[in-house]
Order: C-alpha cells, then sequence, then structure tokens
C-alpha cells in the first residue's frame, strides 16, 4: 500500500537534503533509481488561466473548519453525526468511511488530502489526477449542470472562469463520504463549490470551498486549501487494495 | 484554419452540443490522439497480431491453461484469484489496454495521459524521457513506468519495471517482472486509433511478439465513475452514524 510511503518520503526529504549537503564532492552518491524528474527552475506559467502542472497541499489537517476556524454552522443532525464520528475516533473505534475501503474520497474530503495532483487542461475540460487511490475528477468548462446527475462519489462538476478565479462547482454527491475525515458528514444534498486563484507568483494555489448541505449545516460555509506547484514531483502509482491494512470490519477502521 | 480558429470552434462546438469536436493535429503539430476511446473487440484471451497463441515457455503455458480452466469452469480461485476483477488491483500492462470501457487521451507537448475508467486508472506518459539503465531500474509496480517519443506519426510508449502480478489478460496470461512492452498509437483516420504491441518477457516467451488493438473514437461518450472496490467492501451512508 502506498500511503505510507509517500507520508515516510516526505518526512525524510529534509533528512536527505542535509546528508547530501554535507558530502563531500569524492563521496560517490548513488543516484536515487527511476526515471529523471522535471527541473525544478521550471516554475509554472505566468498565465492566470494556466494551471496546469503538479501541485501539492504541504502539511496534512485532517479537520475541516471555516475560514474563521470556527466549526461549521451545524444542523441537530449534524453535530450528532459529528461528535458520534470524534466519540468512536477516541475510543479507537473510528467509524470507517468510503475510502477506508478504497472507495474515492468524495468532495470536498479530496481536496485535503496530502498527495500530488496533476492538472491537465485540453479542450473543454480540466482534469485532476490525484494521486490518493487515483481519485479523477474530471471538469466539464463553459457548461451548465445537469438537473439530476446520478449520484456519485466524486459528483459532477463544470467549471468557468470568473476574471482570474476558476470556479468549480460539484452535486450529485453520494452519501457514502465525509467532508473531512476527522468525521463531519454530509447528505446527497450536498452542494461545494470552490474558488480557486493563483497566489505568490503562481508558486501556489488558494482554494476557497464553500460547502452547502441543509440536511447537516443550517447555512452554506467556507474553508480553505492552499496548493503549491510542484513542478519537481511526478505522481506515483497508488494501489490501496494491496494489503489494505485499513480494511474496515464490521463498519470500524482497525489499522492491522 | 488557424489553430486559434480550431480552437474557438472547438469551444463554440462545446458550447452548443455539450461535446469537444476535436481537431485532427494537436497545437505540436502531432497527431491529435486526444479523446474518448473505446476498444473496438477486446481481446479475453490476447493473441498475437496473426491471431495465435503466444510463444510461451512451457512453465508459463501450464500456469495460463490452469488459470484458463478455472475462469471457464466459473470458479474464483481461492489460492491464484485474478487480481484486477476479484481485488480490484491495476490491471497492469498490457491487460489495462484490452478492457471494454472507455478511455481518454490527454495530450499535452510533454505528456501524455490515458485515463482509464476501469477502477479509476490513469497511466503517465513523459515525452522523451530517457529509459534508465538496466541496472538503475525503480522497483517495479503495477503499471511500470512509461517513456514515450514520437516517431514520425507514431506515439510510441515503452513501458518497463512491471510487477509480476498481474494477469496480462483477462484469462490469466502470466508473466514476469522482466516483461517490457512497447505500444504504437497511430491513427488510421480520425477516428481509429490502432495500437501495436511487442511483448518481451524472456522468463515467459522463447521470443518477442505483437499484438494488436483498434479503438473507436467515442465523440458523445464520457468517462464514468467505475467504484470496482464496493465488490470488496459497500460502505453505508456516512450520514447515518448517530441514526
Amino acid at each position: 500500500m502506498r500511503r505510507v510511503e509517500r507520508f515516510a518520503a516526505a518526512g525524510s526529504v529534509g533528512l536527505i537534503f542535509l546528508a547530501f549537503a554535507v558530502a563531500s564532492p569524492a563521496q560517490n552518491a548513488k543516484p536515487a533509481a527511476g526515471p529523471p524528474k522535471p527541473d525544478p527552475a521550471s516554475m509554472t506559467s505566468s498565465d492566470p488561466h494556466d494551471i496546469d502542472g503538479v501541485w501539492w497541499t504541504p502539511g496534512y489537517d485532517r479537520k475541516y473548519r471555516t475560514v474563521e476556524g470556527e466549526l461549521p454552522p451545524f444542523t441537530e443532525r449534524g453535530r450528532k453525526d459529528w461528535e458520534h464520528n470524534v466519540a468512536a475516533d477516541k475510543a479507537g473505534e473510528p467509524v470507517a468511511d468510503a475510502p477506508t475501503g478504497c472507495l474515492p474520497h468524495g468532495i470536498p474530503r479530496l481536496l485535503a488530502s496530502p498527495y500530488p495532483i496533476q492538472i491537465i487542461t485540453t479542450p473543454g475540460q480540466m482534469t485532476w489526477v490525484h494521486e490518493v487511490n487515483r481519485n479523477q475528477r474530471w471538469i466539464y468548462m463553459d457548461e451548465k449542470q445537469p438537473a439530476n446527475p446520478p449520484k456519485t462519489y466524486l459528483g459532477h462538476s463544470v467549471g468557468h472562469w470568473e476574471g482570474d478565479t476558476l470556479v468549480i462547482d460539484t452535486i450529485g454527491l453520494n452519501d457514502k463520504t465525509r467532508i473531512d475525515e476527522e468525521g463531519i458528514t454530509h447528505s446527497d444534498q450536498l452542494h461545494v463549490v470552490e474558488h480557486i486563484r493563483k497566489i505568490e507568483g503562481g508558486k501556489a494555489l488558494e482554494s476557497l470551498i464553500t460547502i452547502t448541505d441543509p440536511v447537516m449545516f443550517t447555512k452554506p460555509w467556507t474553508t480553505k486549501r492552499i496548493y503549491r506547484a510542484r513542478p519537481d514531483v511526478r505522481l506515483m502509482e497508488y494501489a490501496c487494495e494491496e494489503n489494505n491494512r485499513n480494511a474496515p470490519e464490521n463498519g470500524v477502521t482497525k489499522a492491522k | 484554419m488557424s489553430m486559434r480558429t480550431r480552437v474557438l470552434l472547438a469551444a463554440c462546438l462545446s458550447a452548443v452540443t455539450g461535446f469537444v469536436a476535436l481537431p485532427a493535429v494537436a497545437a505540436e503539430g502531432k497527431p491529435n490522439l486526444g479523446g474518448v476511446w473505446l476498444v473496438e473487440k477486446p481481446q479475453a484471451e490476447l493473441k498475437t497480431t496473426a491471431g495465435k497463441a503466444p510463444p510461451f515457455k512451457p512453465e508459463a503455458a501450464r500456469v495460463y491453461a490452469k488459470r484458463k480452466q478455472a475462469k471457464a469452469s466459473g470458479g474464483k480461485s481461492a489460492d491464484d484469484p485474478d487480481p484486477a476483477a476479484a481485488l480490484c488491483l491495476p490491471h497492469g500492462v498490457p491487460r489495462l489496454l484490452n478492457e471494454a470501457q472507455p478511455i481518454q487521451i490527454l495530450q499535452k507537448p510533454k505528456q501524455v495521459t490515458v485515463l482509464y475508467q476501469a477502477n479509476h486508472q490513469s497511466r503517465q506518459f513523459y515525452i522523451d524521457d530517457p529509459i534508465p539503465a538496466a541496472d538503475s531500474l525503480p522497483d517495479p509496480n503495477y503499471d511500470g513506468y512509461s517513456s514515450a517519443k514520437w516517431d514520425g506519426n507514431a506515439l510510441v510508449v515503452s513501458t518497463y519495471s512491471l510487477n509480476a502480478l498481474t494477469w496480462m489478460d483477462d484469462v490469466g496470461m502470466p508473466h514476469g517482472e522482466k516483461l517490457t512492452v512497447v505500444e504504437r498509437y497511430e491513427l488510421a483516420g480520425t477516428d481509429t486509433l490502432r495500437v501495436k504491441l511487442t511483448l518481451t518477457d524472456p522468463e515467459t516467451f522463447t521470443a518477442p511478439w505483437d499484438a494488436q488493438l483498434t479503438y473507436k473514437r467515442q465523440p458523445n461518450l464520457r468517462l464514468k465513475e467505475d467504484a470496482c472496490a464496493e465488490k470488496l467492501w459497500h460502505p453505508p451512508s456516512s450520514a447515518s452514524g448517530s441514526g
């Protein structure tokens, strides 16, 4: 299973860098096996509408909170669900959700994932290939949402540009995923709108994620994620199904 | 017609029809392989271009015959299950090319990405990426690593570092970790894509051999979510935790 390796790799990058920095030129460090990496100096395009490339959120925050850092405006049902999931987590018996069974993460949970994303734009379509569990998002540009798309894990997404901000609208989400890993839930009436723009001279993307679900929240609320440009990174293969040590048992995720 | 006009035209058609009419030539002057495709005649048993069985070594022939027999009798072999169909593991190459589900090719100047509807897989082909020397290959995985180059109008993809955990076809063709696969993608008209495969694995076959697949363009088709892992576990509503 890939997910452990990526965490280990992320944690050891600094150490490896230090090791290379202190090694004398005479020491013949064997280069890491694998295909050559793209030149990190080739930064992303200066065009605000060109966001093609590899992006990666720094660190991992498994909780979504409002941009003000507060819990979302829960309905009574939404609060009960969240309290139930947090209590199960604390008791060491976390409630299994779709990605623990190698199913797609759902939107917006996928957007917090600490794995690289490659964005690829082709005529009429923007594709987000997420390394984590091979999630793929197809965002159809300048189209209206269909009236009743089938309910799926990743829903149906359409996008358009408003000035230099990309707006992605997602509906048609089933209720088998959560808002976040910690335990905020959603119904199949969930509607997610992402407002994405380049910041820091194109070296990062800011995404403001607005979540509407009348079953779980009393009003729409907005959370935020940042993604850093990573032209030095290529997506790796991810085979969640291989020896899935988190495979759910009787609805509980047990680390094995 | 200039490229800009073509792109504008495509955008207009997209707005009207909801689908994109693709220009025959991509921006960088290469044939445009981009779009949604479906393999015309999936081969459950992968055959040579001449329609024959590949040149198996005896042990590989024995394993293949056993798996084929298990498949034909409808049994699910507990000690040798179908890795992709039963366990939802990645199909591997070449099996992934031969599934009866659509694929989408995303063509860019430095990279061609293929999205496979089957179990939400994708492969990345890096254009003009050198293939590492035999003693510095990365550890094998299900889909390996792919380097591509344009040879005239053909996109030639070389794939190496494939693990031996996958089947080469739907009925159990085995292979070892020395398998290399060369795929040659070439348009035969605007709506037909031919892929010629060269398969080399000295542990499994007595000689390299060729196979061929034909894909048809699907201008009215879009990829759909394929949640294979529901075969392993069907998640309940996440919103029912507190009942």
